[in-house]
């Protein structure tokens, strides 16, 4: 690399050269082993360049790559379920055997019982008043405090003084556990068949704050 | 190399549809692995950097702001992903040259298409040995990939500045790499 027209090979061949130039580096290239070497690099350097430019490479398998990313995002999706889920798990666990856990544990199924009691306790109340406005048309109920058993002795009882056209209802009342839609299917029979008691007993049940938000009267 | 990509296809995979993910990987693929293999030179390793993409743009993809050129957004991705493992590779001293040179052997029934690509292999691992990643990424994003330098800023986070200087370095570099390469070897593996 010692000839002083190397930097004119480059402007050379970047096609930089006017007529005065471009004759003298063309002269010039004929005698020089040296520059010719080097306008040839240039040239196969160039080649080389844009042979590199316009390949494009290419998946060889586009559906399988894809296939792949899809199967990735979905075990990974997977991992993290299990991850949560046992990571759940475990906060769980932990909570449940921590002492504190265990006492409100306690506290809470005593208290979630002492409302289910206490919501029975109601119904059953409310069914009690009902009973005794329907005085005779109703056979008193076992004695003793109020409760399921006491209940369905009232309606067995009072199905057994009613007439015949109760058996519907006999059999429809049969359907229902609950004690609420008892009541409410209750008040509705008294609808239909004591009209008069049933408004006295509609209002001295509103009053006491002991009718069914779920009737529709 | 731009592409685009249907407003309602991005909308659906945002919306975590995977069939429409899918249907978005068969349409991008090809221009994310052309990328990776420009930046990394190896073609297992352009494919996992690809793969790993994806995953990333399914992870992120309700991060993408539409006003956003789709293309943009996810040759960031690729090339952020491929920046890594070159410089993981740099730290690891990893050197092409001490790979086996017969990895990319060509067979049989496509011996065209295989000496192209191992000839392009070539050429970008002997670059990217003489090269800053950052100067290899610029010379490949604007070069080969002919984006402009306004995306190649938003791509690599780079002021406008700095990707002009390392497109000079690269530039000036590449052709010092191959003068020394065809000074070094009289019959030039790059020879056409
Ligand atoms: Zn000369």
């Amino acid at each position: 690399m010692n000839c002083k027209q190397l930097q004119k090979i480059e402007n050379y061949h970047e096609g930089k050269l006017q007529t005065e130039e471009l004759n003298f580096v063309k002269k010039h290239l004929e005698s020089c082993d040296e520059c010719r070497r080097y306008l040839d690099e240039l040239k196969s350097q160039a080649l080389l360049l844009s042979r590199i430019k316009n390949f494009k490479p290419t998946l060889i398998n586009p559906v399988a790559f894809r296939n792949e990313v899809l199967d990735q995002i979905q075990s990974k999706r997977n991992r993290y379920l299990v991850v949560r889920a046992s990571r759940f798990v475990n906060s769980i666990i932990f909570i449940l055997t921590q002492p504190i856990t265990r006492y409100s544990f306690i506290t809470a199924a005593i208290v979630i019982f002492g409302v289910f009691i206490f919501q029975q306790t109601i119904i059953v109340r409310k069914i009690e008043s009902l009973e005794k406005r329907m005085g005779s048309n109703i056979v008193a109920k076992e004695s003793g405090r109020p409760g399921r058993k006491n209940v369905d002795a009232f309606f067995k009882g009072r199905m057994e003084v009613q007439s015949d056209s109760d058996e519907a209802f006999r059999e429809l009342l049969g359907n229902y556990r609950s004690l609420q839609i008892r009541y409410t299917v209750l008040l509705k029979m008294l609808k239909e068949k004591y009209p008069a008691t049933y408004q006295e007993i509609l209002k001295e049940l509103e009053e006491a704050e002991l009718l069914p938000e779920n009737i529709n009267i | 190399m731009s592409f685009e990509v249907p407003y309602q296809l991005i909308q659906s995979v945002k919306k975590g549809d995977k069939q429409a993910f899918g249907r978005l990987i068969d349409c991008c693929s090809p221009y994310v692995y052309a990328v990776a293999l420009k930046l990394i030179g190896d073609a297992d390793d352009a494919n996992d950097a690809s793969q790993e993409c994806f995953i990333k743009v399914w992870g992120k993809m309700n991060t993408y702001k539409s006003h956003y050129k789709f293309s943009t957004w996810l040759y960031k991705i690729i090339a952020n992903t491929c920046l890594d493992k070159l410089r993981k590779r740099r730290r690891e001293n990893q050197i092409f040259e001490q790979r086996d040179p017969d990895i990319h052997e060509p067979t049989q029934n496509n011996v065209e298409v295989e000496f192209e690509e191992k000839q392009f292999v070539d050429f970008v691992r002997t670059i990217s040995g003489g090269l800053s990643p950052k100067q290899h990424a610029v010379f490949v994003l604007h070069d080969l990939e002919e984006l402009s330098q306004e995306e190649i800023s938003k791509i690599l986070g780079m002021p406008k500045g700095r990707i002009k200087s390392n497109l000079y370095y690269a530039r000036k570099s590449i052709r010092q790499i191959l003068q020394t390469v065809d000074q070094e070897k009289n019959t030039s593996s790059y020879e056409l």
